[in-house]
């Protein structure tokens, strides 16, 4: 008799041997499974290659479109001094400039070298020149999204290069004359009827200059984009149509009175260089009144209070000596309206680098507006833009208990501006709002380069003057013995001083990649 | 007696029952297997109708984003030569060759853009095109004809039909897009995917969105629906599996959306 105990040990292989079968069976179908969905994914994930190449490329581009911007905490030259060339002064054809964003992996990046692994092959494809060629000035700067404050990596583009285009680097037969230009910087006119890039040596007032900026970003799968922008800054154009432009006088008259008894002050209209040498040009009026001023208001309440010792000396592409204007006609139509003026101003109030509001009663001095103007990076190649939210007393700037040396960019005073002779400033100055200009502090022999501007658009509890009344007169009375030589007209501080809005888009395309 | 006894094989009965059991057990894996290769087959289908329109509609995001390059505003002079600049980031019919073109009115009057074609006017230089300095502007057309979706680019001719221009380069381009499908296959495709056709109506695959000049805003095109405001671009594809759902007997469909916006 078999005893239940040895049939038990003789039926124990077939459970094993059916289980290996199973095991085996389900494993075949299980790698073959994961073999198929592996291709899916690959392909998935070259579909999310490509996106994500695509936005970190377009992420390059976006940051140098904001670095170019001179209120931009980041902005190109706050980083890196002499980066680019002062604002105003456009980039020649030689100078090319990068942002390089390197991975943690990579070591440094520079896209001019030969032997790097994002060599920027594209410049020489699009200039003729290769980008290895002594003749190029090339600067490198890091980007500012390399890890942000969390420490998660930034976008991974590679570089972006920012330089100046002529016809034949873009392609683009701008004027139509059949040949591509390669010698010529292109501009943009957006002053025109229909704005565009324009080829001309010699540029209106009014035209920016196009640059081109490219932005490579590169995946650690290999997969790459080539991302294009063409932008030009677009400036807030402050009408600065003569040296020194009044407002007045349809409801009241605009009021200018000169240091009586300083006969080296004057308000000139010729032309200074921006290292303050006379160019020997008349470039605009001395002394311009807008909208619509009676020629007897002209001669009555301005000709008639500059001292006949200093009325030579005010000179400039109108009338005269003295050659004080009725700019009705050149002033932009407009801006004529106290609305139309006072949203100018508030536009460079939203631009600005800097902004000081006094507290009550409202006046603020020339160590709070010294601070801001340092804070907000002030220099000769980084005029800022300066606002003060009320008054202004600028009195001992540049002597007594201070000596804060010369002032670059452009001021802009909504209430009464207190001057001071000390004041060395460079650029513009604009008082829109009540429109008053006087003086406490009177010897020094400083002057205003570039252009000032006064306005009334408000009455002397700050509300707005009614459009249908018009603009208010402006008020400019000095003490008869201050000192200072005026006002000298710089068209170069002039525009160094304009404030850039923002940078606009002018074309945008995507560059094969092989 | 004992040892001969441990030496002994497996007796008849018991062979057959393991190889009963085994049989059992072999037939359920199979028929097991049977069910999942089924459903797999249906699902890689769903995938690759999937990723092939999943390519098609990055393509076409990117064309309109690229759309309208080079602008007329990198020209001074835009009378020499039409053909070196996109008009519009959209090319229209009718009304595009008139001069000046004429633009109809989109969800109007417009053959093309519509709700299943659309004429990008942009420059897709290939880099063979730029080694050889050569300038021109295309027509990339997408028109869905049945059930699919055509690709064509034909160089830009100033003036011409950019409808009959387009006509010679399609190409098939997307296969099995249902956007357009009969009234009798929306009404089976709702019974399985009830919010896949709102409204049992056909599902546009261009929708467009204008820029309103008035408001500085990006509005429906229904308001301002002129093709040169065209901003925005929305593209919905619905694709179909080429074979019907192995264990149900049903179509499959997926639905992918994608949005271009033009930068020119």
């Amino acid at each position: 008799m078999r005893t239940k105990g040895t049939r038990r040990q003789a039926e124990a292989g077939v459970v094993l041997l059916i289980a290996i079968f199973v095991l085996m069976l389900i494993s075949v179908v299980a790698i073959a499974l994961i073999v198929s969905s592996g291709t899916e994914t690959a392909l998935a994930s070259n579909y999310r290659s490509s996106a994500t190449v695509y936005y970190a490329a377009m992420a390059g581009l976006e940051e140098a479109r904001s670095r170019l911007q001179t209120k931009n905490p980041d902005y190109f030259n706050k980083t890196q001094a002499n980066f680019l060339p002062p604002s105003g002064t456009p980039l020649t054809l030689t100078e090319v400039r990068y942002i390089t964003n390197p991975s943690p992996t990579d070591a440094d990046i520079d896209p001019s070298n030969a032997g790097d692994p994002y060599f920027d092959t594209e410049y020489g494809r699009e200039t003729g020149t290769p980008i290895t060629s002594g003749t190029l000035d090339v600067k490198r700067i890091p980007s500012v999204s390399a890890n942000n404050a969390a420490n998660i990596p930034g976008p991974v583009f590679k570089w972006v290069r920012i330089n100046a285009v002529t016809e034949s680097w873009l392609n683009l037969d701008v004027d139509g004359d059949g040949t591509k230009e390669s010698a010529t910087a292109l501009y943009y006119n957006p002053a025109q009827t229909t704005p565009s890039l324009i080829l001309s040596a010699t540029p209106p007032p009014t035209a920016v200059q196009a640059l081109e900026v490219t932005s490579l970003a590169v995946l650690p799968d290999g997969s790459q984009k080539m991302l294009q922008y063409v932008v030009a800054a677009t400036p807030i154009n402050i009408p600065t149509v003569a040296a020194l432009t009044l407002s007045g006088p349809q409801t009241s008259h605009a009021t200018f009175m000169p240091p009586a008894n300083n006969t080296n002050y004057a308000v000139t209209g010729m032309d200074y260089d921006c290292n303050g040498s006379a160019l020997g040009v008349a470039k605009v009026p001395a002394i311009g009144i807008f909208p619509n001023p009676a020629p007897s208001d002209i001669s009555t309440y301005i000709k008639s209070n500059i001292p006949l010792a200093t009325q030579p000396s005010y000179k400039g592409s109108g009338g005269g000596p003295p050659d004080v204007d009725d700019i009705t006609a050149t002033f932009p139509a407009n801006l004529q309206l106290p609305s139309k003026l006072d949203a100018l101003a508030q536009s460079i109030i939203q631009n600005a680098d800097a902004i000081l509001t006094p507290s009550a009663p409202g006046t603020a001095y020339s160590p709070e507006l010294h601070t801001v103007a340092v804070a907000a990076g002030m220099s000769p190649t980084s005029p800022i833009t300066l606002v003060v939210n009320g008054n202004l007393d600028i009195t001992d700037w540049g002597t007594g208990d201070h000596e804060y040396g010369p002032a670059y960019g452009l001021l802009l005073v909504t209430g009464t501006f207190t001057y001071d002779p000390d004041t060395n400033w460079n650029g513009m100055i604009l008082v829109i709002g009540k429109g008053i200009v006087n003086n406490t502090a009177r010897f020094a022999n400083e002057a205003i380069h570039g252009a000032m501007l006064v306005a009334q658009t408000r009455d002397a509890s700050g509300n707005l003057l009614s459009d249908s009344d018009g603009l208010g007169g402006a008020s400019i009375s000095f003490h008869p013995t201050m000192g200072g030589t005026g006002i000298l007209y710089s068209s170069c501080w002039v525009q160094r001083a304009t404030p850039v809005a923002r940078y606009q888009l002018l074309s945008f395309r995507e560059i094969p990649q092989s | 007696m004992k040892n001969r006894r441990k030496e002994q094989g497996f007796s008849l009965l018991e062979l057959l029952t393991a190889a009963a059991i085994f049989l059992i057990l072999c037939g359920g894996a199979f028929g097991l297997l049977n069910v999942m290769q089924k459903n797999y087959q249906t699902q890689s289908q769903v995938l690759n109708s999937f990723q092939e329109a999943r390519l098609g509609l990055d393509q076409i995001v990117r064309d309109v984003n690229i759309s309208g390059y080079p602008p007329p505003g990198q020209f001074s002079n835009t009378t020499v030569n039409a053909n070196n600049y996109a008009l519009a980031p959209v090319a229209w019919w009718p009304g595009y060759a008139s001069s000046p073109p004429n633009p109809c009115t989109i969800g109007g009057t417009c053959g093309t853009p519509g709700n299943f074609d659309l004429i990008i006017e942009t420059n897709v230089d290939s880099e063979q095109d730029r080694a050889n300095n050569i300038e021109d502007v295309e027509w990339v057309r997408y028109q869905l004809q049945g059930t699919t979706l055509f690709r064509g680019v034909t160089l830009k001719a100033a003036g011409a039909n950019p409808d009959a221009a387009t006509q010679a380069s399609l190409v098939p381009f997307v296969q099995n897009v249902m956007n357009n499908a009969s009234v009798a296959q929306i009404a089976q495709f709702q019974a399985i995917y009830p919010s896949m056709f709102p409204g049992n109506a056909p599902v546009a695959i261009f929708r467009y969105l204008c820029d309103d000049p008035a408001t500085q805003t990006i509005v429906n095109c229904s308001l301002v629906s002129t093709p040169t405001l065209i901003r925005e671009v929305e593209v919905t594809l619905i694709a179909q599996a080429p074979q019907l759902n192995a264990s149900t007997g049903q179509p499959v469909l997926v639905t992918l959306n994608g949005r271009g916006h033009r930068l020119n």
